[in-house]
């Protein structure tokens, strides 16, 4: 990670949540304490990472409550965010917290003695959720209710941001703060015109106007077009693999068209390697389709 | 941008009237014995720049420190120019010479205590001059992102210069005002 954690130089504290604009996110002033408590958090989730293995995030991918993810700053699935990393002087207002409710993540922004700068980003589930429940508090010689406005920081950040990449740790955490959906809906346009090069012999305008309404095909394209950057796919491979997989491809002129609007997703998990025959069994091959996958190295033996 | 810490920024602009209270207490004014004068002026120019100097000190106690960028910045000289015709000259020239008289003359310096204060122009403050501080206002950055600020601060420094684009530390004072330190 570019960040220099032991020469925290400005801590910055803040909350998104959506207005008129859309998501806006301000600066709140915090104290040293809390300031303190946030580089802590900021450690905590940049040990936790550490202690994985890092892989590149796919939109269409399953994943677990907890990975090491990364991508790319500049990816167009990462607008949302790269918005809040990139702010010059965000706006400072303390009344944004006068109503926790609408509150949707609050944040970090740490900048190093180099000038680096990190953002830690946390979901405010629980960061508001205090203020559902009656807090006690031990006087002299009873409990009372804590009638103040009380917020609870969590003990760690659903995801760092450096200049280079966004270092996610809870996926589910990560597309909602990141406006996930609407960021691939935007991006079908853009990741179907870098696919026309992998598959220069397919049509692509009924999937087009399919994943613009359908956030999992929208999420598919993504993760395609990441997988196939530089490639170009066999068309009679794709016919055969469609084929045994019972999707249906019209073949005019040597360009293809999938036949029914309702195979669309099935089509688009084909190109996305998450549909897979196995033959154990003599007549018998099982077909399945794969929401989490990894790739496999050949062993050496 | 909402601006906060409302009774401080009037401390403030309190802070700016200095010059005028030394002036005041000089000439006298008819009816107020000179040692009541003396005192209410002494406590009007030392309270707020005392004030004042906490507030540095607590902005950096509390590492109420940021990271803002330049965009484009204007020199303050003509704010000083305000300054010294709404504020000290037009006041200099008054000299109460009844109670009604004075009661405007305090009316007229409210009213512009206020105006001062409304307009976020607590910055003004000799102090700053003294002490080789500069004042600038700094304007959003051009083609600012939809998350950058879209309102114009005030920053106070000792650099003559300061050229747009430029990453700066500087402490809070107020939400608009900024001192590098």
């Amino acid at each position: 990670m570019d960040f220099d954690f032991d020469n925290v130089d400005i801590v910055e504290f803040g909350v998104g949540f959506d207005d008129d604009n859309g998501r806006t996110f301000v600066a709140v002033i915090v104290d040293t304490s809390v300031q303190e408590a946030l580089i802590e958090m900021a450690l905590a989730t940049r040990n936790a990472l550490l202690d994985m293995e890092p892989s590149g995030y796919n939109p269409a991918e399953k994943y677990s409550a907890k990975e090491h993810l990364t991508l790319p700053v500049e990816s167009n699935l990462a607008i949302a965010l790269r918005a809040l990393h990139l702010a010059e002087n965000l706006e400072i207002d303390m009344s944004a917290l006068q109503d926790p409710s609408e509150i949707h993540l609050y944040f970090a922004r740490f900048v190093d003695k180099r000038g680096k700068r990190l953002t830690a980003v946390r979901r405010a589930n629980h960061f508001k959720g205090v203020l559902r429940k009656p807090l006690l508090r031990l006087t002299s010689d009873a409990l009372e209710v804590i009638k103040d406005r009380v917020f609870k920081l969590d003990s760690d950040f659903d995801l760092l941001i450096d200049d280079h990449y966004i270092h996610i740790m809870r996926p589910a955490s990560f597309v909602y703060v990141a406006e996930l959906r609407e960021a691939v809906l935007n991006a079908v346009p853009e990741n179907i015109s870098a696919l026309k090069t992998s598959l220069p012999y397919l049509s692509f305008d009924s999937i087009k106007e399919y994943a613009g309404r359908h956030p999992r095909a929208a999420r598919l394209l993504a993760s395609i077009r990441s997988s196939n950057e530089g490639k170009v796919i066999n068309p009679d491979k794709l016919k055969s693999a469609c084929k045994r997989m019972g999707i249906e491809l019209h073949d005019i002129d040597g360009t293809l068209y999938v036949a029914n609007e309702n195979q669309i997703l099935d089509f688009l998990e084909v190109l996305d390697r998450r549909r897979y025959e196995v033959d154990l069994v003599d007549g018998e091959p099982e077909a399945y389709k794969a929401y989490s996958r990894r790739p496999v190295q050949a062993s050496k033996g | 941008m909402k601006e906060s810490l409302g009774a401080a920024r009037l401390i403030m602009v309190l802070g700016s009237l200095a010059p005028l209270f030394v002036i005041l207490t000089i000439r006298g004014v008819e009816g107020i014995p000179d040692k009541w004068l003396l005192i209410f002026s002494l406590l009007m120019v030392v309270a707020p720049n005392l004030f004042l100097w906490w507030r540095i000190k607590t902005a950096k106690q509390l590492q109420e420190k940021r990271m803002l960028t330049t965009g484009k910045v204007e020199d303050h000289r003509d704010h000083l120019l305000v300054y010294l015709f709404t504020m000290l000259l037009p006041f200099f020239m008054a000299s109460p010479q009844s109670p009604r008289e004075l009661a405007a003359y305090i009316l007229a310096l409210a009213f512009i205590v206020f105006l001062f204060w409304h307009l976020n122009l607590h910055y003004m403050n000799l102090m700053f001059a003294l002490f080789d501080y500069k004042i600038f206002t700094v304007h959003p950055t051009e083609g600012s992102a939809a998350q950058n600020s879209k309102y114009s601060w005030v920053l106070i420094t000792k650099r003559s210069y300061v050229p747009e684009g430029k990453k700066l530390t500087v402490y809070r004072l107020s939400n608009t005002v900024y001192m590098e330190v």
